[in-house]
């Protein structure tokens, strides 16, 4: 249950950040377009005002409305909202045919707004009614004579005007300039009656009266005699867009409110959130890298509108890089202008520049080069850095229309990239090139080296997506791409990516070959001399790899020289002391009757040194027999749990009257608790019973021996210290065999003592060090504590 | 005594060493220098213990052993330079009932000789043993008594050195901490107990084997603590 509920929180938390972060986006991208645009931030105000009548569209409607009413009164031509359509039948009982063009359009102008009662009108001239499509409104109507439902009221009478609305006369000359205004400004009525804005000799024999509608309608009058129905309400419509745009921003803003209202839910959730993340990284994990960064490139590629300003920056580009032909060709001759407009129109329509310029007959004429002349690369990058702002806003926007596209990539990226980034370590370890770069490499050296290979084949990759990038882009320009450039900026990508997979290919055998020869120089000093190095053919590590061949097959044969000579000095030296035993036998024997037997005093004390020495004689055998046992790894040890506290207390308790005899001091310093260790005890025993009976044997008379035992971290370790009789030699080593502290004295011992304390040690698996330091001996037996 | 006793051992010098020594004890002897030989004079009704070298011509000391083993049953002592623990046990096993490593103490092979002809002569079966004792090796040890008797000769001990033979025989095998012999025998907690624990069983040694420096029987587990080994 409650993992069920942490599971849902964090779906909720991730669907919370994934619907919010989007909505958010969305809003960010619409607002932030619309408000650094100056032509919609005045539809916005406008789409807010309170009243309709008091937006610049609507001045701006009147205004080019009055203006064709008072050219229709006049007898000119208005083009602007009407097509000219030529010869008219008028032949439709309305009268005679008009006398001229200007009468004609006038008449025509007339029959497709009369049907529009939005806006009651009426054009006088001289007193007498030209067009009006009003019986109620004449050029004397107050703004309280209005029909009902219009409250909007204006008169123009030759010189000025005059307007209303719902009663109140309105301003509408200010200062009495008229000025020309941004776009972004409110609206100037563009009408004549300004000290600098006035009516010709013939529009002053006009009046017009014009009368709007609060609530414009849709009127339609079915002229089924001639072409079918027209439609002229723009006011309607233009009062219909500007709610609809209102709900349109009302719309976004509630949106963006319900991403803030989300995204404080994932804050609040963000704990859990972080789990689903994490959910989706195990996932993503298990996708390679490559496909990954390919997936993530391919979404941008195709996901992302593609600006078309940037094949005008290509074109720059590409006419830096073209041929210098183009350069010598005559320039357009300057009556032949093509601006931006025709340009737009001649790519809506499909048509292509050589198209239009053949058809208009410019191309048989003059020898015009496709483009104007741009050749350096800084030009464009002029161009880039002059219009960045504009070139921003542009994309911003075309962004703002592809908001799907948009999301798209921006959660493909957080998927794949972000995310997948944030939580698994090194994500490219995973991926074709880093396994086939450390394919057979285990050595941390090989890995450094494969890593450093790795990252310039990745850079290398990434320019070649660029590259990609830049093709694909360029592909969208109408143009083409001359196939020079293709060439000079394909070709090094190729060859670099390819030279670097040569490389990486030659590097990873050497690689190969380097760890191989690695893990045999470690097999040589394990002492494993049997295996052969072969590394693959002509290899440029083969010289070494026969150098460590030779190296290893010397090693081989000294070693096996070595345990065998080793082996043999076992063997003889058990058949020496096994020889030896049999003659002591005898000589013991018979010294022991003799000393039986009764004899004058000088005999008598003959018998007993041959007696002491013959005993002598039998320890040093012994110890023989045993130290050439131990040193050649055929001790027996019988290994078992046992108190080394106990052990020492036990063998100072057995040694204690030698101890006293010796009339030396022994300090012993052994914890009281237990101490476990592993070994033999017998042969433990013998290691101290000889490292006791050397300090005993060899100590200055009268000073003290020190044995202590210590723990330290997870090791005992016993001391035993004295100060010698004889001086020192430094440097000696002690432990090897038949060494003595002092060499003339004969009288010690079989000087093997401190070599079979050593290899007993070592046999138990303890370890004997032995140093002197001045007069000090010191010798350390050190085991692992057992837990 | 007029017990006689079967030397072998292919070193002359040695059969002759051994033999003066015996003599003197009284023993008749009888020698050989080779196993076929050594066969052969086993068969003697009078005799009643066999030293016997290992390592000799024709057929060694081990073989010789299994062979007399076949048709008698008397003691026999293994005389040998190896001095291995397993060369030990591999004698004892193929039927001898001591093994003495060369170069030995005269004293001490006396000692085992009388050891072994006492047990034999005496008590006859040495397997088997009277109800209620305990029994190992050489020594037996009567509970109820309190009596430890080594050879059939019951051996004196103090009061003390009573205690400690008295757990050390009931428990044959294990080993005790010196803590726990002066707890149990004496009846008190000790702090350093190591060395008066030490001090009774050197002097029971002295009373109970044959090589009190080479124990058979009382022995130190180093490290670990003491026993008494079951034979």
């Amino acid at each position: 249950m409650d993992t069920k509920w942490k599971k849902s929180k964090s779906i909720i938390g991730f669907l919370a950040f994934l619907l919010g972060v989007s909505l958010l986006l969305e809003g960010a991208l619409f607002f932030g377009t619309k408000l650094t645009s100056s032509g919609s931030r005045r539809w916005i105000s406008d789409s807010f005002a309170s009243d309709w009548r008091d937006t610049t569209e609507f001045r701006g409607f009147v205004s080019s409305r009055l203006e064709r009413l008072i050219t229709m009164g006049a007898g000119g031509w208005a083009y602007s909202g009407f097509n000219y359509y030529g010869d008219y039948d008028w032949g439709d009982g309305n009268g005679p045919a008009p006398s001229s063009g200007a009468e004609r359009w006038a008449k025509g102008a007339h029959e497709r707004m009369k049907e529009d009662k939005n806006i009651l009108y009426r054009v006088e001239k001289e007193g007498e009614t030209l067009y009006s499509n009003s019986d109620t409104l004449t050029a004397s109507t107050t703004a309280a004579q209005l029909p009902e439902g219009y409250g909007f009221l204006l008169q123009f009478d030759g010189e000025k005007v005059r307007a209303w609305k719902d009663g109140t006369e309105l301003d509408l000359y200010g200062d009495g300039y008229y000025r020309f205004t941004s776009i972004d400004e409110p609206y100037q009525w563009y009408i004549p009656g300004y000290k600098n804005f006035t009516v010709d000799e013939a529009g002053s024999k006009v009046k017009v009266t014009m009368a709007v509608i609060n609530s414009p309608q849709i009127f339609i009058k079915g002229s089924y005699g001639s072409s079918g129905s027209n439609e002229y309400n723009e006011l309607y419509y233009l009062k219909r867009n500007l709610g609809a745009y209102r709900e349109e921003i009302m719309g976004h803003a509630v949106r963006t409110g319900v991403g803030a209202g989300l995204f404080l839910v994932y804050l609040l959730l963000r704990k859990d959130k972080k789990r689903a993340d994490m959910a989706l990284a195990r996932g993503t994990r298990k996708i390679w890298f490559e496909v990954k960064v390919l997936a993530a490139v391919l979404l941008v590629f195709f996901c992302l509108p593609r600006p078309e300003y940037l094949g005008d920056i290509w074109q720059e580009l590409t006419y830096a890089y073209a041929p210098q032909a183009s350069a010598s060709a005559e320039a357009i001759p300057g009556d032949v202008y093509l601006n931006g407009d025709i340009i737009a129109e001649l790519e809506q329509n499909g048509i292509s520049y050589e198209e239009w310029l053949t058809e208009n007959g410019f191309y048989d004429s003059y020898n015009i080069p496709l483009v104007e002349q741009t050749t350096s690369i800084g030009t464009a990058v002029a161009i880039l850095s002059e219009n960045g702002g504009w070139l921003l806003r542009e994309y911003l926007g075309e962004l703002a229309d592809h908001i799907p596209g948009l999301l798209a990539v921006f959660w493909g990226l957080y998927l794949l990239i972000f995310n997948d980034w944030r939580y698994n370590k090194r994500p490219w370890r995973r991926g074709v090139i880093a396994m086939l770069a450390a394919w057979g490499l285990d050595r941390p050296v090989q890995k450094r080296l494969s890593r450093v290979c790795g990252v310039t084949a990745m850079t290398l990759l990434l320019l070649g997506a660029v590259n990609m990038n830049l093709l694909v882009y360029a592909s969208s320009y109408r143009g083409g791409v001359p196939l020079e450039t293709v060439w000079v900026i394909v070709t090094p990508a190729a060859l670099l990516m390819l030279v670097c997979a040569v490389l990486i290919w030659r590097l990873h055998r050497l690689w190969t070959d380097f760890g191989a020869v690695a893990d045999q120089a470690a097999a040589v000093r394990a002492g494993e001399l049997e295996r052969e190095l072969a590394l693959q053919e002509n290899s440029d590590l083969s010289g070494l790899a026969d150098d460590l061949n030779h190296i290893r097959q010397g090693l081989h044969q000294a070693v096996e020289e070595r345990t065998r000579s080793e082996r043999m000095k076992v063997e003889l030296v058990t058949n020496v002391s096994h020889d030896l035993k049999t003659p002591l036998t005898s000589i013991i024997s018979y010294t022991e009757l003799l000393s039986q037997e009764p004899l004058e005093p000088p005999a008598s004390e003959y018998v007993q040194i041959m007696g002491e020495k013959a005993q002598r004689l039998k320890a040093m055998v012994q110890d023989v027999f045993e130290v050439s046992k131990a040193a050649s790894g055929q001790l027996p040890v019988k290994l078992e749990r046992l108190d080394y506290a106990r052990l020492l207390r036990q063998t100072l308790a057995d040694m204690g009257q030698a101890i006293d005899n010796s009339g030396l001091t022994l300090r012993a310093a052994i914890p009281e608790g237990e101490v476990p260790i592993t070994a033999d005890s017998d042969r433990m025993y013998r290691v101290f019973q000889n490292l006791i009976g050397n300090a005993l044997k060899y100590s200055l008379p009268g000073s003290r021996v020190y044995l202590n035992l210590t723990v330290e971290g997870g090791q005992a370790s016993t001391s035993v210290r004295n100060t010698s009789a004889a001086e020192l030699k430094p440097g000696a080593d002690y432990t090897a065999r038949f060494v003595r502290g002092d060499e003339s004295r004969t009288d010690g011992g079989s000087g093997l003592g401190l070599s079979i304390a050593e290899s007993f040690t070592r046999a138990c698996g303890g370890t004997l060090t032995v140093s002197t330091e001045a007069d000090l001996f010191t010798a350390v037996v050190t085991f692992s504590i057992e837990q | 005594m007029n017990e006689t006793i079967l030397v072998v051992d292919d070193d002359r010098e040695i059969v002759g060493a051994i033999a003066a020594a015996l003599e003197k004890e009284g023993y008749r002897i009888l020698r050989a220098y080779d196993g076929m030989k050594a066969i052969d004079l086993a068969l003697d009704p009078d005799l009643r213990l066999i030293l016997m070298d290992v390592m000799m011509p024709k057929l060694d000391g081990l073989s010789a052993v299994l062979r007399i083993r076949e048709r008698r049953n008397l003691p026999i002592i293994v005389l040998s330079a190896k001095s291995e623990e397993s060369d030990k046990v591999l004698g004892l096993s193929m039927g001898a009932d001591d093994y003495v490593t060369k170069p030995f103490s005269m004293q001490e092979l006396m000692a085992r000789v009388r050891s072994q002809l006492r047990r034999y002569t005496r008590l006859g079966d040495v397997n088997t043993a009277p109800a209620g004792q305990i029994v190992s090796g050489r020594l037996t040890y009567d509970p109820d008594k309190r009596l430890l008797s080594a050879d059939g000769e019951p051996v004196k001990l103090t009061n003390i050195e009573t205690g400690i033979v008295d757990l050390l025989m009931r428990n044959l095998g294990r080993v005790f901490p010196a803590e726990e012999i002066y707890r149990r025998v004496w009846g008190e907690e000790a702090w350093s107990s190591e060395g008066t624990v030490m001090v009774h069983i050197r002097r029971i040694r002295e009373k109970i084997e044959l090589n009190p420096r080479e124990p058979d029987y009382l022995k130190v587990v180093w490290g670990i603590g003491y026993k008494m080994e079951k034979k």
